[in-house]
C-alpha cells in the first residue's frame, strides 16, 4: 500500500484537484501498524520534511483521494498524516455522469427566470426609466384651431 | 388487372401454364386454406411441388404451396377489427406503431414491443382497421413484426412455437412469406408454417423530418427498355431524401417513389438497371402508372438503422396495393424461379436492408439479395391522391412536384433552405399530438400551421407513449378586433368652433334682446316675453346650451353653418361635427427585457406602469408585455368628452382604462361648483389611502429588519408591494372613476392637457447595489461572473452534472446508481454515498 502526496491549491469543491497539483512524493509506502479507516485514515510514513508540504494524497490500495487535515510526527521518526476522504476527486468521473436536478450552475453565466434569492437585490433602490410609445396615427394639438365643440338644443339635430 | 378464378373452380383441376403459356401441369386449387377467404381471395394460381406454374388467365404471379398445405385459416378475416401483432401478452405493448390496411383488403397492424424476441398475432379490439397507415413516431427501433400460427399451435410447446416465431418472422432472419408460409418446412411435421392472421409487417422508425420524401409522378412516355421491359423514363431515380439532422440530401431513399409507367406485372428479380432484369414484364398500355420501390444507399449517419418494409397481402392491382406494399410473385427474366430452395413463389416481402443497393425481397428460403420491385398501380387521380396520403401517413415532408418543377429543383439544390418547406409543391403529413397520422396533409404555406412543421428531430414530437395523450388544445385567437363607430343619432346639434367664435357667442348671449329688435323689426313690447319664449322654448337662452367642450385636437368638421340656439339664429358661423369618435394609435415598441429575460425582468423585481394621456397610469405585469409589442388604442368619444385607452400586447387587448379628454367649459356657476366639490372628495380619498400605505410599509420594514429585507429580496419587495396595494387601489379608483357629470370636465382632463400627450411606459428596474456602502450601483459583468463562480446562477435543469460545461454546479436529488471510483475499482459505500449526495448539494466545480 502506497500513497502519492500532492500539493493542491484547488477549492474543496473542485472535482479535479490533481491535474495541476505538484507531486510531493509518489508511491510512498505506508508503515502503519494499526488499522486504517477508509473514510478518515491515518497514514504513517517514514519521516521526510518534504511531506509536510503535502495537503492531498492518493492511496492506491483504497483507490481513494484524501485531504490531509493535519499531521503528527511521532517519536519513531514517522509522520502521521490525518486524512479525510475526498469523494469528489475519488468519484469525479461518476459525479460528472450523475443525473440530477441542477439548481445552480456557473456556466449559465447570467441570471435565469428562476428567482434567485441569493442574488443581492436592494428593494429600495430602483432604476426608473421610461419608454415612449409614439403616436402613429394622428397627433394631439393643444393649440388646435377648431377645438371647441358646442352642443345645443335647436336647429337640425346632427351627429 | 388480375383475373380471378371463379370460385366454382375451387377443388377442381386447373391447368397451369408457364410464362410462355405452355401448360406445365395441373393441380387442384386449394379451397380450404386461408387464401380463400377475404381478403385473400385469390385463386388464380396453382402450384405443385418445387415448380411454379402460372395459369393463363392470371395476370399476376401467385403460387401456393399445395403439396405441403399451410395451416388453414380458422376463421374468416374480419376487416371490421384490427389484427395486431403483439408480444407475449405478459409483456405490455409499448405502442401501436401503425396500421396499414384498406377496407376489405386486409393488411396488418404493427405494434412495437421494443425488442426482437417473439411475436404473437392476435386480434386487437376495438381498434378499427384503418384505411390509411397510421405511423406512430418514436425513437424506438424495431426490426419488424409478424406472427406464426405456431404460437397457438397445440402441436408444439409454447417455447418451441416462440422459437419458430422468432426465427420465422423476424425480418433479419426471414424465411417467411407474408401469407404465413415458412420457407423451411418444419422438421417435425414437414409442413410449412403459417400465420393464422396473415399479417406481416416490417417497419422501422425514423426521426421526424429526418427524411424528406419526394414522390415524382411521371407519366409514361411510351417507350420501353426492350430487355428489361421497363419504361425508359424511369431511368433516373426521382426519390430524394433529405436528412435534416445532417442537412444532407441523398439521391435515393429507401421509401417509395411512384413512376407513371406501364407495367402490369411485378418484377422482383434483380435490381433495375443491372443484371437479372425482369424479362417477363409485359407492358400494358392500358395502365399508365406504376409504383416503384426504389432503395438506394443510406448514409452512415442516417438514423434509419433497420430494415423496413410494408406489406399487403391482398391485391397487386391498383385498388388494394399500398404504395409501399409487398410483392406478390417472383420470377426471373427467363421465366424460371429465382433462388428459392423451397421453390415457393408466393407472397414476397419487400425489405429494405442496410446495404448499397436494391430493395431486397425475401420469400421462402431465398437468400438475401438485392431486388427491385415493381407494383402495378393505375395512374388515376385517385391513386395519385392515395400515394400522397400514404406518404403523408409518415408525417414527413414530401412533394408531388416533378423533377422539372422549379420548386423541386430548388429543394434539391438548396436542401437546407427551410423556406422551401412552404413551396406549393411541398406537402407535409399531419401529425396529431399523439404522434399519429391519418394520411391528411397540408400543402405550401399551409405547412406552417402543421403541428410538426418545426420539428427537427423525433424528440420534438410531443408524443410520449408513457404519458397519456395530451388534452385537446384550445383554439386561440390573439387579436382583438376594433369596430368602426358610425354616426350616432342625437336630439341635439353640435358645432365645431374656433376660440373666436366661442367669444362671439358669449357676447351674443347677452345681446339677444337687442339683436331680436334689430332683426325683428318693430318690437311689440307688450308681447316681448312671448317672442323670447318662442325663440328659446324657455326664458333662459343659456338653457339651450348643453355643453361646451374643448378637445386637444382638430375636431373633424363638416360643412359651415350658423349656430342656432333653439330657433334663434345667432348668425355666427361654425361647422357641424362630422364624427362621433376618433381613434388614436400609439404603437411600435417591442418591450425587451433588461436583464437577459431573467427573473429580474419580472415582478416583483421589475414593475411597469403605463401612462396613457388623459387616462392616467395603470400597472402592467411585465410578463404580459416583455417580448411583445405594446400598443395602445385611444378612442375619443365626442359625445361625452371621455376617452378609453385599450392596452394591447401585440394585437390583444389586455387592459382598458378610461379618462376625460375634453375640458368642459362651465357655462353656469352651479355646474362649476358641483364639479369642484366632487373633485375635492376624490383627491382627499387618495390622500388618505396614500398615508395608510406608507404606514403599512414602515411597519413591515421594522418587523422584518433591513438585513432580512436585503437578503430576502422576494420577501422585501413583496412586502412593499402589499403595502402599496391600498394606495394603488385608491389611485385606480381615482383614475378610473366616471365623471359625475359627463358634460363638465374633470381635473384629469385639464391635467392631461398639461403633461405628456404620448403613452409612456414607466419601468422600475431593480438595482444591483446591496445595502452596503462602496458597492457599485448596478451589477456589472464582472460582478455577475464572480457571483456565478461563487454561488452559481439559479436554474432548473435535468441532466448530468458533466453536461454543464465548466465551473460550479449545484445539484439536488442526484441519481447515485453505479458510483464507482475513477479507476472503477471499488463502489461507493453507504457513507460515501451520503457524502457524495452532500457534495453535489453543496456544489462541485467542474
Amino acid at each position: 500500500m502506497t500513497v502519492t502526496l500532492y500539493k493542491s491549491a484547488k477549492d474543496n469543491r473542485a472535482l479535479d484537484k490533481i491535474s495541476d497539483a505538484a507531486v510531493v512524493a509518489a508511491a510512498v509506502p505506508i508503515q502503519n501498524t494499526d488499522k486504517i479507516n477508509k473514510l478518515r485514515p491515518v497514514f504513517e510514513l517514514a519521516m521526510n520534511a518534504a511531506y509536510m508540504q503535502a495537503n492531498y494524497l492518493y492511496c492506491d490500495a483504497l483507490d481513494r483521494y484524501y485531504y490531509i487535515t493535519d499531521f503528527d510526527i511521532n517519536t519513531a521518526q514517522r509522520i502521521e498524516l490525518n486524512c479525510i476522504i475526498d469523494v469528489r476527486q475519488s468519484f469525479s468521473a461518476a459525479i460528472r455522469a450523475t443525473e440530477c436536478t441542477i439548481i445552480r450552475a456557473e456556466a449559465i453565466a447570467q441570471p435565469t427566470k428562476i428567482i434567485d434569492s441569493k442574488l443581492p437585490v436592494n428593494p429600495t433602490s430602483k432604476i426608473v426609466t421610461s419608454i415612449v410609445l409614439p403616436e402613429t396615427s394622428k397627433s394631439f394639438d393643444t393649440n388646435a384651431e377648431y377645438s371647441y365643440l358646442l352642443t345645443v338644443v335647436g336647429g337640425e339635430p346632427s351627429a | 388487372m388480375s383475373t380471378q378464378i371463379n370460385t366454382e373452380y375451387w377443388g377442381q383441376p386447373v391447368s397451369v401454364y408457364d410464362n410462355n403459356n405452355v401448360r406445365t401441369g395441373a393441380t387442384d386449387l386449394e379451397n380450404s386454406d386461408f387464401t380463400d377467404y377475404p381478403p385473400f381471395v385469390r385463386n388464380d394460381y396453382g402450384y405443385t411441388g418445387e415448380d411454379i406454374q402460372y395459369i393463363d388467365k392470371g395476370d399476376l404471379y401467385y403460387s401456393q404451396l399445395i403439396s405441403n398445405p399451410v395451416i388453414q385459416l380458422n376463421e374468416p378475416f374480419d376487416t371490421s377489427i384490427a389484427y395486431c401483432a403483439c408480444k407475449n401478452m405478459d409483456i405490455p405493448i409499448n405502442q401501436i406503431i401503425g396500421f396499414s390496411a384498406t377496407p376489405g383488403s386486409g393488411s396488418g397492424a404493427v405494434i412495437d414491443v421494443s425488442d426482437d424476441t417473439y411475436w404473437v398475432v392476435s386480434k386487437q379490439e376495438p381498434l378499427p382497421l384503418m384505411f390509411l397507415s397510421r405511423i406512430g413516431l418514436s425513437n424506438v427501433i424495431s426490426r419488424g413484426v409478424s406472427a406464426s400460427q405456431y404460437t397457438f399451435n397445440p402441436e408444439y410447446t409454447s417455447a418451441e412455437g416462440y422459437t419458430y416465431c422468432q426465427e420465422s418472422w423476424c425480418p433479419h432472419a426471414s424465411n417467411t412469406n407474408p401469407q404465413g408460409q415458412d420457407g423451411t418446412p418444419d422438421t417435425n411435421t414437414g409442413r410449412g408454417r403459417s400465420n393464422k392472421n396473415l399479417f406481416l409487417q416490417f417497419w422501422r422508425d425514423f426521426g421526424i423530418r429526418t427524411v424528406f420524401l419526394q414522390i415524382d409522378v411521371k407519366y409514361f412516355d411510351g417507350t420501353y427498355n426492350a430487355t428489361l421491359g421497363v419504361p425508359n423514363n424511369v431511368t433516373t431515380s426521382s426519390l430524394y431524401a433529405y436528412s435534416q439532422q445532417t442537412a444532407e440530401w441523398r439521391a435515393q431513399h429507401p421509401l417509395l417513389c411512384a413512376y407513371a409507367n406501364v407495367i402490369r406485372r411485378i418484377n422482383v428479380n434483380g435490381t433495375y438497371g443491372t443484371t437479372g432484369g425482369g424479362g417477363d414484364m409485359t407492358p400494358d398500355l392500358t395502365h399508365n402508372l406504376v409504383s416503384r420501390f426504389q432503395y438506394g444507399s443510406i448514409s452512415p449517419n442516417t438514423p434509419i438503422l433497420q430494415p423496413m418494409a410494408m406489406y399487403d397481402t391482398n391485391d397487386l392491382s391498383a385498388n388494394g396495393m399500398p404504395i409501399f406494399g409487398g410483392i406478390r410473385g417472383y420470377r426471373s427474366y427467363n421465366g424460371t424461379m429465382g433462388a428459392n430452395s423451397n421453390g415457393g413463389v408466393s407472397q414476397y416481402i419487400a425489405l429494405l436492408v442496410g446495404g448499397t443497393n436494391g430493395l431486397m425481397t425475401r420469400k421462402q428460403g431465398i437468400s438475401t439479395s438485392a431486388r427491385t420491385c415493381w407494383v402495378e398501380l393505375e395512374g388515376t387521380d385517385e391513386n395519385i391522391e392515395n400515394i400522397r396520403k400514404w406518404c403523408a401517413a409518415y408525417g414527413l415532408f414530401f412533394t408531388d412536384g416533378k423533377q422539372t418543377d422549379s420548386g423541386y429543383n430548388a429543394l434539391y439544390t438548396e436542401g437546407n433552405d427551410s423556406t422551401r418547406w412552404t413551396d406549393e409543391k411541398m406537402c407535409l403529413g399531419v401529425v396529431d399530438n399523439e404522434g399519429y397520422t391519418d394520411g391528411t396533409y397540408t400543402r405550401g404555406s399551409g405547412n406552417e400551421d402543421a403541428n410538426n412543421f418545426d420539428w427537427k428531430t423525433a424528440s420534438q414530437s410531443p408524443y410520449d407513449p408513457i404519458k397519456p395523450p395530451p388534452s385537446p388544445e384550445n383554439t386561440y385567437d390573439t387579436q382583438t378586433v376594433f369596430n368602426s363607430i358610425g354616426d350616432l343619432a342625437t336630439m341635439t346639434k353640435r358645432y365645431v368652433l374656433q376660440a373666436g367664435a366661442v367669444n362671439l357667442l358669449g357676447k351674443q348671449l347677452w345681446n339677444i334682446t337687442a339683436d331680436l329688435i334689430d332683426n325683428g323689426g318693430t318690437i311689440d313690447w307688450t308681447d316681448l316675453d312671448n317672442k323670447i319664449l318662442d325663440q328659446f322654448l324657455t326664458n333662459n337662452p343659456i338653457d339651450c346650451i348643453i355643453s361646451l367642450q374643448r378637445y386637444p385636437m382638430e375636431i373633424p368638421k363638416g360643412e359651415a353653418t350658423t349656430i342656432r340656439l333653439g330657433k334663434y339664429d345667432t348668425r355666427l358661423y361654425a361647422h357641424v361635427m362630422e364624427k362621433t369618435a376618433y381613434f388614436y394609435l400609439f404603437s411600435g415598441k417591442t418591450i425587451n427585457p433588461k436583464f437577459g429575460d431573467s427573473f429580474l425582468d419580472y415582478q416583483p423585481f421589475t414593475k411597469m406602469e403605463l401612462y396613457v394621456p388623459f387616462c392616467g397610469t395603470i400597472q402592467l405585469n411585465p410578463a404580459d408585455i416583455i417580448g411583445r409589442q405594446l400598443n395602445v388604442q385611444l378612442v375619443v368619444d365626442f359625445t361625452t368628452g371621455t376617452c378609453t385607452g385599450f392596452i394591447m400586447s401585440n394585437d390583444l387587448v389586455i387592459e382598458t382604462l378610461n379618462g376625460n379628454i375634453a375640458i368642459d367649459i362651465p357655462v353656469t356657476g352651479i355646474q362649476a361648483a358641483t364639479v369642484a366639490s366632487q373633485l375635492n372628495n376624490a383627491i382627499a380619498n387618495k390622500s388618505n389611502k396614500t398615508l395608510e400605505a406608507q404606514s403599512a410599509s414602515l411597519g413591515n420594514v421594522s418587523l422584518g429588519g433591513l438585513f432580512r429585507l436585503a437578503t430576502d429580496p422576494v420577501r422585501a419587495v413583496k412586502a412593499a408591494e402589499i403595502a402599496e396595494n391600498e394606495e394603488t387601489r385608491a389611485e385606480y379608483d381615482l383614475t378610473h372613476q366616471n365623471a359625475p357629470i359627463h358634460v363638465i370636465g374633470a381635473a384629469s382632463a385639464v391635467g392631461g392637457w398639461a403633461i405628456d400627450l404620448q403613452c409612456r411606459l414607466i419601468i422600475y428596474y431593480p438595482s444591483g447595489d446591496v445595502i452596503r456602502t462602496g458597492q457599485p450601483p448596478e451589477w456589472n459583468d464582472l460582478q455577475l461572473a464572480r457571483y456565478g463562480h461563487t454561488t452559481g446562477f439559479a436554474c432548473c435543469i435535468e441532466g448530468s452534472i458533466g453536461s454543464m460545461g465548466t465551473g460550479l454546479v449545484v445539484g439536488t436529488s442526484p441519481d447515485l446508481n453505479g458510483m464507482v471510483t475513477n479507476s472503477q475499482s471499488y463502489p461507493a459505500t453507504a457513507a460515501e454515498l451520503d457524502m457524495l449526495r452532500a457534495a453535489i448539494s453543496e456544489g462541485v466545480i467542474l
